[in-house]
C-alpha cells in the first residue's frame, strides 16, 4: 500500500506526450515566427527602402523618361509684332564609337559647316558616346548634313532666341544667355526681369511603349506638368521705337556724343512708348559686345540733371505758395554767394528783378537759388520724396538703381542752393521722366511700366493696370508750371527749334559732370524734357546726350532732336495744331 | 431549370460575352498607339514648318527689312508734313 502510495507521489522522469507536443509547437512557432519576420523584413526592404529605385527600374522596363522643355515666351510690341521670339535650331552631335572613318566624316562636316577640321577631328577622336559638333544649325544646314548620310551623326532639336528687328530696343529687351547649369537664362532688361515668367516650367513624362518598343495608347504619363513660357505684350510702339532709334543714331554721330538716349512715356498711364539707347548691341550676338552696353543707362545710370530739374523745384515752391509766376527775384542782378561759393548763371547774363516765369525761360540759376531758399531745406526734401527722387520708380526692367538722398543733417546751405538748379543731386533718367509725367498729368504721378499685358500658354490675357504712385503737386500747380514751361519753349534758348502751331511744354538742361570732386567745363550732359500737347499731353519725352563734343548745350543738341521727334509724333498721333 | 443552375448558366454566358467584348475592343484599339505616334509626328512636323514660316514672315515684315526694301525701290522719307492751321473756307468743305 505504501509502495503504491510512493509511486503515485513521485514526479515522473519521462516526458509526457503533452510535453512533447508543447515543445514541438514551440519549435514550429519559433520557426514560423522567424520566417514571418524575415518575410516582413524583406517586404519592408523592397517596398519601403528600395521602393523608389525599383519604381525607376520598372519605369525603365515599360517606358523611357522624356524631359519636356518649354518654349520661352515671346516679347511683343503694342502692335503684336514679336521683337523677341524663338526659331527652331539644331545641335549637331556625333557618337565617335559608331564612326569608323573619322577622317572622312571630319572632312565632310568641316567643309560643309565651315568648321576647323582640327576641331571636328579632335571631337571625333574622343572616347565618348556623345560629343557636340556644332550648335544652332538652321533647317537648311541640317538638310545638307542629312544628305551626306553619315553614320553616328545626329541632331537634337532646340529653340533659339530670334530677334526679327535685330537690335531694336536691345537694352530694353536684354538677352538670353546660359546659367551655371547650361540652361537658358534671361539677363538684363525684360528678359532678366521677367525670366521666370518667360521661361515657363520644365516637365517630365514617361513615354510608355510595348515589348517591341512601340508607343502604346497610354502615350505619356506626366510626372511633372510642363508649363510653357508666357508672352509679354509691351506698351512699346514699334514704329515710334524704330523712328526714334534712327534719329538718335544720326544725332549721336552728328554731335559726337559718347551716348544718347530717348525715353517717351504716356503720362496718363505711365506706359513707356519708347526707350532707346545708342550705341546698342545685338541681343543675338551679345557676347561680341562690351558688357558696358548691356546695362540700360536710362535706369541704371545716374547723372546730375542740371536745368531739367528746375521745374521740379519750381513746382514745389508753387505748390507751397512760396512763389507765384509773377514773384520777382530780389537777388538776381549778379552772382550769388552761398556758403563761400559764388553761384553764376550758365551764360553769365543776369536779369535783375526777374519774374519766376522768366527764371524758367532764361534757365536762371540765381533765380532758382532764390526759389530753393524760399522753399527751405525741410520742404525741399519733402518734395524730393513726394516726386520719388531717391527711390526706385518700380519700372519693370532689370537693373534699376536709385541714388540715395543724403540725410537732412548732411545738407549745407550751398547744397540746397545748387539743388535748386539741378547740380549736386543725382537722378536716373527714368526718375526725371516720371517727375515730368506728374506735371503733365495734373500732378498725378504714375508708375512707369513697359509690359501692358501678359498672355499665358492657354491664351489667357492678364492686363497690367496703370498704377498711381502719388500726387506730389496739385492740379492747379501743375497747370501753372505747364504754362511756365510752354513760355520757356516759346521764348527760351531753344525756341528756334520749337514746333510752330503746337503748344509744347519743355525745358532744356546742360549739366556739368563732376570728375574727382570738380566740374569739367568741357564735359556736359545735354538734355531736353517736355510734353505735348501741353493742354492734353499724349507723350512726355526726355532726350539726353552724354558728353556731346560738337555742341555742349541742351538747347543746341537735345532740343532740336526733341522737336524733330515731336514733329513726327504729332503726325503719327494725328494731333491737330492748336496755335502757340 | 433549378435556380442555382440558372445562375451558373447566366454567369457563364456573361463571362463569355465579356471575354469576347474584351477581345474585340483590344483588337480594335491595339494599333492606335502606332497611329497616335504617327499623328504626333505629323503634328510636330507641321508645328516645325509653321515655326520656320513664321520666322521667315517676321524677317520679311520687320521695319528694318521694309525700310531697306523701300529705299531700294526708290522711296524717300517725307521731310515735312502738311497741316491746316485754320479751318478750310466753307466753300471748300
Amino acid at each position: 500500500m505504501s509502495r503504491k502510495k510512493t509511486a503515485l507521489n513521485l514526479p515522473s522522469l519521462r516526458p509526457s506526450p503533452n510535453d512533447k507536443m508543447r515543445w514541438r509547437f514551440k519549435v514550429i512557432f519559433f520557426f514560423f515566427a522567424v520566417a514571418f519576420l524575415a518575410v516582413i523584413g524583406r517586404l519592408f526592404y523592397w517596398q519601403v527602402v528600395k521602393a523608389a529605385e525599383l519604381s525607376e527600374i520598372a519605369k525603365g522596363q515599360y517606358g523611357r523618361e522624356v524631359t519636356l522643355t518649354p518654349e520661352r515666351g515671346e516679347i511683343l510690341t503694342s502692335d503684336s509684332f514679336p521683337i523677341a521670339t524663338n526659331k527652331v535650331s539644331y545641335l549637331l552631335y556625333a557618337n565617335p564609337k559608331e564612326i569608323k572613318n573619322k577622317k572622312n566624316v571630319s572632312d565632310k562636316l568641316s567643309s560643309l559647316l565651315e568648321l576647323e577640321i582640327s576641331s571636328v577631328s579632335a571631337s571625333l577622336s574622343q572616347d565618348k558616346y556623345w560629343v557636340p559638333i556644332k550648335h544652332n544649325l538652321t533647317e537648311e544646314e541640317k538638310q545638307k548634313v542629312e544628305k551626306l548620310v553619315l553614320p553616328g551623326v545626329g541632331f537634337e532639336q532646340k529653340f533659339e532666341r530670334f530677334y526679327p528687328e535685330a537690335s531694336l530696343a536691345a537694352q530694353l529687351l536684354g538677352f538670353v544667355g546660359k546659367d551655371e547649369n547650361g540652361q537658358d537664362k534671361g539677363y538684363f532688361g525684360l528678359e532678366g526681369y521677367y525670366d521666370r515668367l518667360l521661361s515657363g516650367k520644365e516637365g517630365r513624362a514617361i513615354q510608355v511603349h510595348d515589348a517591341l518598343g512601340r508607343p502604346v495608347l497610354t502615350r505619356l504619363e506626366n510626372e511633372n506638368q510642363m508649363v510653357e513660357g508666357s508672352d509679354l505684350i509691351l506698351s512699346i510702339d514699334r514704329p515710334i521705337q524704330y523712328l526714334v532709334e534712327r534719329k538718335l543714331k544720326d544725332a549721336v554721330e552728328l554731335y559726337g556724343a559718347k551716348r544718347g538716349m530717348v525715353g517717351i512715356m504716356d503720362p496718363k498711364t505711365g506706359q513707356i512708348i519708347t526707350l532707346s539707347v545708342y550705341p546698342a548691341f545685338d541681343p543675338k550676338k551679345y557676347f561680341e559686345y562690351s558688357p558696358d552696353l548691356y546695362k540700360n543707362p536710362f535706369l541704371s545710370n545716374t547723372y546730375e540733371p542740371g536745368s531739367t530739374f528746375k521745374p521740379l523745384v519750381m513746382s514745389a515752391a508753387l505748390n507751397e505758395k512760396e512763389v507765384t509766376p509773377q514773384t520777382r527775384c530780389p537777388r538776381c542782378a549778379g552772382p550769388v554767394n552761398v556758403g563761400g561759393f559764388s553761384l553764376h548763371t550758365w551764360n553769365d547774363k543776369y536779369y535783375p528783378n526777374t519774374t519766376m516765369t522768366e527764371v524758367i525761360q532764361h534757365s536762371d540759376n540765381t533765380g532758382m537759388v532764390f526759389v530753393a531758399q524760399s522753399l527751405g531745406l525741410e520742404k525741399m526734401l519733402a518734395y524730393l520724396d513726394r516726386f520719388g527722387i531717391g527711390r526706385l520708380t518700380g519700372i519693370d526692367l532689370q537693373g534699376e538703381v536709385s541714388p540715395d538722398i543724403k540725410p537732412e543733417s548732411s545738407w549745407y546751405a550751398a547744397d540746397l542752393a545748387t539743388a535748386g538748379f539741378g547740380q549736386g543731386i543725382s537722378v536716373t533718367p527714368v526718375e526725371l521722366l516720371t517727375v515730368f509725367s506728374a506735371i503733365a498729368n495734373k500732378g498725378i504721378m504714375m508708375k512707369p511700366q513697359v509690359v501692358s499685358q501678359v498672355r499665358d500658354n492657354e491664351g489667357k490675357i492678364v492686363n497690367i493696370e496703370p498704377e498711381i504712385v502719388g500726387k506730389p503737386i496739385s492740379e492747379a500747380s501743375a497747370k501753372v508750371m505747364t504754362e511756365m514751361l510752354v513760355n520757356a519753349v516759346n521764348k527760351g534758348e531753344a525756341s528756334y527749334a520749337r514746333l510752330k502751331d503746337y503748344r509744347i511744354a519743355g525745358k532744356t538742361g546742360t549739366a556739368s559732370i563732376p570728375i574727382q570732386g570738380k566740374y569739367d567745363p568741357t564735359k556736359t550732359i545735354a538734355s531736353f524734357v517736355g510734353f505735348a500737347p501741353a493742354d492734353d499731353p499724349k507723350f512726355v519725352m526726355l532726350v539726353i546726350f552724354d558728353q556731346p563734343t560738337n555742341a555742349i548745350y541742351g538747347a543746341e543738341t537735345a532740343a532740336p532732336v526733341f522737336f524733330n521727334i515731336a514733329s513726327d509724333l504729332v503726325s503719327y498721333y494725328k494731333i491737330p495744331p492748336s496755335g502757340d | 431549370m433549378k435556380r442555382p443552375t440558372l445562375i451558373l448558366v447566366a454567369l457563364f454566358f456573361t463571362i463569355v460575352a465579356l471575354v469576347i467584348a474584351r477581345s474585340v475592343i483590344s483588337n480594335a484599339i491595339s494599333p492606335n498607339g502606332t497611329l497616335l505616334s504617327e499623328i504626333e509626328s505629323q503634328k510636330n512636323a507641321l508645328m516645325k514648318e509653321n515655326k520656320v514660316l513664321r520666322e521667315r514672315l517676321f524677317a520679311k515684315t520687320s521695319l528694318s527689312a521694309i525700310s531697306t526694301e523701300a529705299a531700294r525701290l526708290g522711296f524717300v522719307e517725307k521731310k515735312d508734313s502738311f497741316k491746316l492751321t485754320e479751318p478750310p473756307p466753307i466753300a471748300k468743305r
